[in-house]
């Protein structure tokens, strides 16, 4: 497995090569699995290592359970669906391939469909669609958003702001269209029979939606 | 690609909407298995699923439970679990026997509370309708209950068919995954067949699409030939739109065997291990487990 062709493992490799050319120098110090990239994450939690999974936790602990809430709506049943969700990806971290794309896309991806695939399951749709559809961005009972953490706060409010600002910046029906499927895991029939609206209106928002947020999101990486 | 089909490649509105999660189940599953054969097309729905993971980033950031870390090392084997864990626990077996023990005593006061109404219907024959009606009411409670149970037997099975589909495009995506040749025969009649050897995890995927519906007596039947003696590996159970799953582990690899059949069969002749019927898929080369 030395030409496998992976770069994140290729890399990780190096790392461990010069780690130990540094040891026997006794010059190294322990690596810092937080400063690594995620897909250098998931190539040493293939190899089981402990430390590199709970920096990934570290990492994104926080965003899987809050997409979770803000699908299920229900503190418990987000906290079963982040537990699932990294307890897979210990024990099947191939699961994950780099060469499919970004880290975070997948794990999002995963994320939104075990929260979906939940509410599908308990049959929760009905009852959340009589809720309304204003009432949806806050979850029963209590969740802690960071009181007691400012400096967390500060940092999920800034990965946050750029983001929000380009979903918030869609007209009101696309960003309804698009968070009607993706997190309330509507189809385009049943949006459009929810909206009273043809079926083509509803493919016409989703498509300018995501045209805009993509637009968006390149024009913040120019 | 067509409404109802696969023409050509995924273009970016269909990757869109496959990225929302927007699309009916059955295009969902056509695109996904399409990008598991299609770079081109992959990378548009990778570029699509970016875009899309804003949409989960847009969500009001909650800080995960402390507490939960350590369920999770737990969970998965990292961490063995604290006296706290156990106690709590301990507490939860304690409650459940609590519960149980309170059914057990509702069962037998509702057992007694029936004697009382049998003693009353003797004596008053004017309850004897209200306890009809009592009797109308549980029924009805019972058919609810049914109901219920039917319900959710349907969501486990649509729960585990997409814990399938899932499965199924990692192995199609695993570098370590080989896929074998499948030629449709006569007997087909247009159906199309894959078959996915997942080295590292071991285990044979048979995917078959427009699978033809057979009577409830016949079935499809998956042989592996050595020698010349044909060994059945299981059968393929279509759905609705003709669509099969198959999945096996076999710990010895695909080397021992020449090459890969599907037949239709009757469940008699399934059973007695002979392969009578007549040929659906062959798959004439199969993947050989490496060294």
């Amino acid at each position: 497995m030395n030409g496998d062709g992976n770069p994140a493992r290729a890399r990780l490799r190096s790392l461990n090569e010069t780690h130990l050319e540094l040891e026997e120098a006794g010059l190294a110090q322990e690596p810092d699995p937080a400063q690594w990239s995620d897909e250098e994450l998931m190539a040493a939690i293939a190899h089981h290592d402990e430390q590199a999974f709970g920096a990934l936790y570290d990492r994104y602990a926080d965003l899987v359970y809050s997409t979770s809430l803000r699908v299920l709506h229900d503190p418990q049943l987000a906290e079963d669906a982040t537990q699932d969700i990294f307890v897979r990806l210990w024990e099947r971290p191939g699961a994950f391939v780099s060469a499919r794309g970004r880290f975070m896309s997948w794990l999002m991806s995963v994320t939104r469909n075990r929260a979906v695939d939940e509410i599908r399951a308990r049959g929760r749709r009905q009852r959340r669609e009589a809720s309304g559809l204003e009432s949806t961005d806050e979850p029963v009972g209590h969740v802690d958003r960071f009181e007691n953490d400012p400096l967390r706060a500060a940092q999920a409010q800034e990965d946050q702001q750029s983001v929000r600002g380009a979903l918030e910046g869609l007209p009101r029906e696309q960003r309804v269209a698009l968070e009607l499927a993706y997190f309330r895991g509507l189809t385009q029939q049943e949006i459009a029979a929810k909206l009273h609206e043809p079926l083509g209106t509803v493919k016409t928002r989703i498509r300018l939606g995501m045209q805009k947020l993509r637009s968006s999101l390149e024009g913040q990486q120019h | 690609m067509a409404r109802n089909g696969i023409d050509g490649h995924i273009t970016r509105e269909q990757a869109d909407e496959y990225a929302v999660g927007s699309l009916e189940p059955e295009m969902e599953r056509l695109i996904t298995l399409h990008a598991a054969d299609c770079a081109r097309c992959r990378e548009i729905l990778f570029e699509s699923e970016d875009v899309a993971a804003t949409i989960a980033m847009s969500a009001p950031r909650h800080q995960a439970p402390p507490r939960l870390k350590n369920k999770v090392a737990v969970e998965a084997g990292i961490t063995r679990p604290g006296p706290m864990q156990y106690f709590v626990r301990f507490g939860q077996a304690a409650a459940i026997f609590a519960a149980v023990l309170v059914s057990v005593a509702a069962l037998t006061g509702m057992v007694s509370m029936r004697g009382q109404v049998q003693d009353l219907r003797e004596q008053n024959a004017g309850l004897q309708s209200e306890v009809r009606d009592l009797s109308s009411q549980e029924v009805q409670i019972l058919d609810l209950n049914m109901r219920v149970s039917e319900a959710e037997q349907r969501a486990a099975e649509f729960e585990e068919s997409a814990e399938r589909d899932r499965e199924l495009l990692a192995a199609m995506m695993n570098p370590e995954s080989e896929t074998a040749e499948v030629v449709t025969m006569e007997h087909g009649e247009g159906a199309q067949g894959r078959l996915i050897w997942e080295e590292d995890e071991g285990r044979l995927w048979f995917v078959a699409h427009k699978l033809p519906e057979l009577p409830g007596d016949q079935a499809y039947q998956l042989w592996v030939e050595d020698g010349g003696d044909y060994i059945p590996l299981g059968t393929l159970r279509p759905d609705d739109s003709g669509t099969a799953t198959f999945v096996r582990n076999l710990a010895n690899g695909l080397s021992g065997y020449a090459q890969a059949i599907v037949t239709v069969e009757s469940r008699e002749a399934g059973h007695a291990y002979e392969r009578r019927g007549d040929s659906v898929f062959l798959v004439p080369s199969l993947p050989r487990s490496r060294e």
